[in-house]
């Protein structure tokens, strides 16, 4: 034998581990984000005008009208006027959008106030910067002909709907799932279209449409309208990348900022952009449908924040309370004051963010 | 006694260089938790960990006790016909290679969403190596033993359980080996799609969703360990049933590692 294989034969334990060790440092590693983001992620003072700073932006789910503005600021150009190369990356299924802002390899993502929460019970120091969607379209889509008008009326139904989820528990908490069979969502409306006792998760402007579309007339059961109300679609990053690059931060919530005003006035481009990386799951009408049916839904509350997209510590202490009844979080890890922050813009060049009281 | 002081040692060392790495590198506990947090999620949780793990073997079994009923009678007929095997081997290869989560959906629209449907999905991923492995064992007795049972006019259901079948057993507790793991995997593939309708029916498929929803990486983990040992269990059963009551006919039947 020769001696290589004998050195082989006798270390390959050594050898085993040292590669195991390697494999589970290489990737799972938390890389300071200037070094994970590639060529051009780094804040020079003041901003750097002539090369725009590359960044990834990474969605929750499949690209659909929930996610218009981040892309109406990338098709009008919002995100290159403010110095940034924005790449959207589309999610799906489970999306890992923990993982994938704390190991760096993404910068922002896009996140419910409700997702914001689990990831801070599990120790993720993740925040929300900007909520454009204030009133969650998060609703039970039923037939129209079944004449349920309230949660309350569901006994009887098959309820497709993902467990784990916290509207579920709280709808579940609220007794409203008695006599509710619960199955797992299939992620598309076929059953729904094909079983009249079925019902199922829904975003208010995404699957009435959907199921409209097949000649099936819907109603939605808005969580909003029995106290559920988390923001949505609200651009994340974590505190260390939002400390580090707090002008940045700045620049991009400004852009979203703008890019969302600027897709419920003109939704079309943003809509064919969406619809060519999403050409399975989305039609043009659907898409059309959901800027519409989101201007409702953009609207801040009147006695909330006047500014758009903006969060108010109240709302964030009651999902926070709801969230603690439901045994999703606990106090001692998650609180309301440390699970938002509003960048102050590039004027006022503050050096730490800061929640804005309401 | 060398196998499981073996075995035992590999263990320790993987969750040893487990523990150091997610030390060494910082590993954030939602990317990757070290086995310490993984054991203390799953003693919160063991209540919700040994249900699960019940439900999901009760599914399993059903699953495999169907998948070897099933799959001898078909290798039986098989043995019998050789028109009958080459027309329909190919749609039991298809059981095979058929991806599961395509025809998930389909079954819940066949099945509905039952228990029953659960153990459909794990009989259809296990039924293959049972059929393949019994009827080579049932096609294969030696010729000198066939012709012994022709000179002595056997009938041929006096050859079938008196020569094939006894001869085949050995080669159905190895298919029987395969199928076990198999069939737990398709009892929890099952639950992902199937769910439950009430919590007391949760198997580990169902939690496993339900704790990737909330973020909940260490007692994911804790799921995925208790549905491996799920799998080794059920493989252990087979081992033993194969040792015991089957002793007679798989007595030369050796098994991996010595024991």
């Amino acid at each position: 034998m020769s001696i290589s294989m004998r050195l082989y034969r006798r270390h390959s334990w050594w050898l085993a581990g040292v590669v195991l060790f390697g494999l589970v440092g290489c990737d799972a590693t938390p890389r300071p984000a200037e070094s994970a983001a590639g060529a051009g992620a780094n804040t020079t003072a003041g901003g750097d005008s002539s090369k725009p700073e590359h960044v990834t932006l990474m969605l929750n789910w499949y690209p659909e009208a929930e996610h218009g503005g981040f892309f109406a600021a990338k098709v009008h150009g919002l995100y290159a006027q403010a110095g940034l190369d924005v790449e959207i990356r589309p999610g799906g299924e489970n999306a890992p959008v923990a993982q994938e802002l704390l190991t760096g390899r993404v910068q922002y993502a896009i996140g419910n106030a409700d997702d914001v929460l689990l990831f801070r019970q599990q120790g993720a120091d993740i925040v929300a910067l900007f909520a454009p969607i204030q009133h969650t379209p998060r609703c039970i889509m039923v037939r129209q002909q079944s004449g349920i008008d309230s949660l309350t009326q569901l006994k009887g139904l098959t309820l497709q709907a993902n467990k784990g989820q916290a509207f579920l528990s709280f709808m579940e908490s609220r007794g409203m799932l008695e006599g509710v069979q619960v199955v797992p969502y299939s992620g598309s409306v076929a059953r729904f279209v094909a079983d009249d006792k079925t019902a199922i998760q829904a975003y208010n402007f995404s699957e009435p449409q959907l199921a409209e579309e097949k000649g099936v007339p819907v109603k939605a059961l808005m969580l909003s309208e029995i106290g559920f109300n988390p923001y949505a679609s609200c651009l994340l990053a974590t505190r260390s990348y939002v400390q580090q690059h707090p002008e940045q931060a700045a620049r991009m919530v400004a852009a979203c900022r703008t890019g969302w005003e600027k897709y419920l006035a003109e939704p079309v481009e943003s809509n064919a952009a969406i619809l060519a990386v999403n050409p399975e799951r989305m039609t043009k009408e659907a898409l059309a449908y959901g800027a519409q049916a989101l201007k409702t839904l953009c609207q801040p509350a009147a006695d909330e924040t006047a500014e758009f997209g903006g969060m108010s510590l109240k709302r964030w202490e009651t999902l926070v309370e709801q969230f603690i009844e439901l045994k999703l979080v606990t106090p001692d890890k998650v609180t309301a004051q440390a699970a938002f922050v509003t960048v102050a813009p590039a004027a006022a060049a503050a050096s730490s963010p800061s929640p804005t009281q309401p | 006694m060398r196998q499981i002081a073996t075995t035992c040692l590999t263990l320790f060392v993987f969750l040893g260089v487990w523990q150091l790495g997610v030390w060494v590198f910082q590993v954030h506990p939602i990317i990757l938790p070290p086995p310490t947090r993984v054991a203390e999620v799953a003693l919160e949780e063991r209540g919700v960990l040994l249900q699960a793990l019940s439900n999901t073997a009760l599914a399993s079994l059903a699953g495999l006790g169907s998948s070897l009923l099933l799959g001898s009678l078909v290798a039986i007929l098989f043995s019998q016909s050789p028109a009958l095997r080459r027309a329909f081997y190919p749609y039991v290869v298809f059981l095979q290679t058929v991806p599961i989560v395509a025809i998930a959906p389909l079954l819940i629209t066949w099945s509905g969403y039952h228990w029953r449907t659960v153990v459909l999905v794990s009989v259809i991923i296990s039924l293959f190596p049972i059929v393949s492995n019994v009827t080579a064992g049932l096609i294969s007795v030696d010729q000198n033993l066939r012709d012994l049972f022709r000179l002595n006019r056997a009938s041929t259901w006096q050859t079938l359980t008196k020569l094939h079948i006894p001869f085949a057993v050995s080669h159905l507790v190895l298919g029987a080996r395969v199928s076990a793991g198999l069939a737990v995997i398709g009892a929890i593939v099952g639950e992902f799609f199937v769910g439950s309708s009430g919590i007391s029916a949760a198997g580990l498929g169902t939690i496993m969703t339900s704790w990737q929803n909330q973020a909940r990486t260490d007692a994911l983990i804790a799921a995925v360990m208790a549905s491996t040992l799920l799998g080794i269990g059920m493989l252990g059963i087979v081992n033993l049933v194969g040792a015991t009551l089957l002793r007679r006919w798989t007595v030369n039947v050796g098994f991996e590692g010595g024991a």
